[in-house]
């Protein structure tokens, strides 16, 4: 298992691809970059990492990816607030004015813009010191011509047409 | 235009789900397999851009297919009308359902965590699935919502430490299809590992797409069998009659399998007697004034049109 801890990690690197399966989208576009999975048998992460709980110590990184996130992200689960706590992790590991990047489908309950948006303002009603700024973009496969997206399985390519940034202000 | 849905008859079927009541196997082994019989047909159906060679229901297959068919939801069901999933409408609808669920496992919330999360998730895509498309036969999660409704909590894995965390019993697996748990706080809890029958599905239709297009190219299962090097077999005939039950092929008079194209389906039986009674009743539709393209979206349609494929 690659288990994060400080004596391994390189605080060059500023950027971390979050469930990035066997894709290497992270590395391409926003180089250097690690690559992290909760699935262990990945063989092209650098760290094992549970999006949600992630390993890594506050401010760690300038900038996170998330590409096509599935059964987690912004859809409300079992509990109401697992939207939030996926952002207060996000903004924990994240620097005064770092961004999350996140490319998907906007039929993705997961990062839905609309569901985006209604969690950053809940976010944002409810933090003190932090503020997040949202930008939504349309997409294309011509966005991104050397990479191919694939669905979690990964038998599938799927064509994103969002990608989203939330900008993180630290006060 | 959206088909009013009514959310008190929902909250009212919510509210009497039999959580505690009953477990018999036979209730989930069929449900539950007619529910990833369906999740295949979408991958044989619509998945044609993959270099798949083989397919076993794995916990990512089975993640990629809930993945693919909610992405992709608008582009399923040619012939009926298709909306946007009512996002809205669904997470009203969850938190009716979230709330049955914390009343009624309070107590034990933690253990039954996986069950309780993955019921959920079953039961919001059906919704975004039915938002979709209200006219729909083929949502891929009604079979689980029925299961829902009678009472069941269950939810897939393929990590063999969470199985044995639940159920001492587990044998385990030769193959990498998922395995089923299903609890009850009265029986404990139970599981299904999935059959090698979606497997042999998957290697029938693709022989099939290759050797068996059309009623002039049938083959008999015999003769697939013995190409596949698959033994016949309980799982063989399960495989051909969710791939008869789901609409990917047919079987002509001497029992040989095909895969229908557009003129086999004119000259199918079922097809001819459907297709009477649909005169007989636009007859009748004219006899009292009643303009049936109207009312439903398929009567505008040319019927000759008909997908071989019924989403």
């Amino acid at each position: 298992m690659k288990e994060y801890n400080e004596a391994n990690d390189d605080i060059s690197i500023r950027n971390v691809e979050l469930a990035a399966g066997n894709g290497d989208f992270g590395k391409l576009y926003y180089t250097p970059c690690y690559a992290t999975d909760i699935d262990e048998t990945k063989e092209s992460i650098d760290f094992y990492c549970d999006a949600i709980n992630t390993p890594f110590p506050d401010n760690r990184f300038d900038c996170i990816i998330i590409c096509n996130p599935w059964h987690f992200g912004f859809n409300s689960e079992l509990s109401k607030d697992e939207p939030q706590h996926f952002i207060r992790e996000m903004v924990r590991i994240i620097t005064h004015r770092g961004k999350v990047v996140i490319i998907g489908n906007s039929s993705n309950k997961y990062c839905k813009p609309e569901k985006v948006i209604e969690q950053i303002g809940i976010f944002n009603a409810t933090s003190i010191h932090e503020r997040l700024e949202i930008d939504i973009e349309d997409i294309t496969a011509t966005n991104y011509p050397d990479y191919a997206f694939y669905v979690t399985d990964g038998s599938r390519r799927t064509y994103p047409n969002k990608k989203i940034t939330i900008y993180v202000s630290k006060s | 235009m959206y088909p009013n849905l009514n959310i008190n008859h929902i909250r009212t079927e919510v509210a009497e789900i039999p959580f505690f009541s009953r477990m018999e196997r036979y209730d989930y082994d069929e449900l539950f397999d007619t529910h990833l019989s369906i999740f295949l047909s979408f991958l044989l159906a619509y998945q044609k851009d993959t270099h798949r060679n083989d397919f076993y229901f794995s916990y990512n297959n089975y993640i990629g297919l809930e993945q693919f068919i909610i992405e992709e939801i608008t582009i399923f069901e040619k012939n009926k009308p298709i909306f946007e999933p009512n996002w809205n409408l669904v997470e009203e609808l969850k938190d009716i359902f979230r709330n049955k669920l914390m009343e009624s496992f309070s107590k034990n919330e933690d253990y039954h965590r996986p069950f309780l999360r993955f019921i959920l998730n079953c039961f919001e895509n059906y919704w975004l699935y039915q938002t979709a498309h209200p006219e729909s036969f083929n949502n891929p999660w009604a079979d689980v919502y029925k299961l829902i409704l009678k009472g069941y909590i269950f939810f897939v894995t393929n990590d063999e430490k969470v199985i044995k965390k639940y159920t001492n019993h587990f044998r385990e697996s030769t193959n990498d299809n998922i395995v089923l748990l299903v609890a009850s706080p009265r029986h404990g809890v139970r599981y299904k590992t999935i059959d090698d029958s979606f497997h042999i599905q998957f290697h029938i239709y693709k022989f099939l797409e290759q050797n068996g297009m059309g009623r002039t190219n049938a083959k008999s299962i015999t003769d697939i069998l013995q190409q596949l090097k698959i033994t016949e077999s309980s799982y063989s005939k399960k495989a051909v009659n969710y791939l008869k039950k789901n609409h990917l092929i047919e079987v002509n008079k001497e029992n040989q399998l095909f895969i229908p194209k557009e003129e086999d389906i004119l000259e199918m039986e079922d097809f001819q007697k459907l297709l009477k009674k649909y005169h007989y009743y636009q007859q009748k539709a004219k006899e009292l004034s009643i303009t049936l393209e109207n009312k439903y979206h398929f009567a505008s349609k040319n019927l000759s049109t008909f997908q071989t494929f019924k989403p």
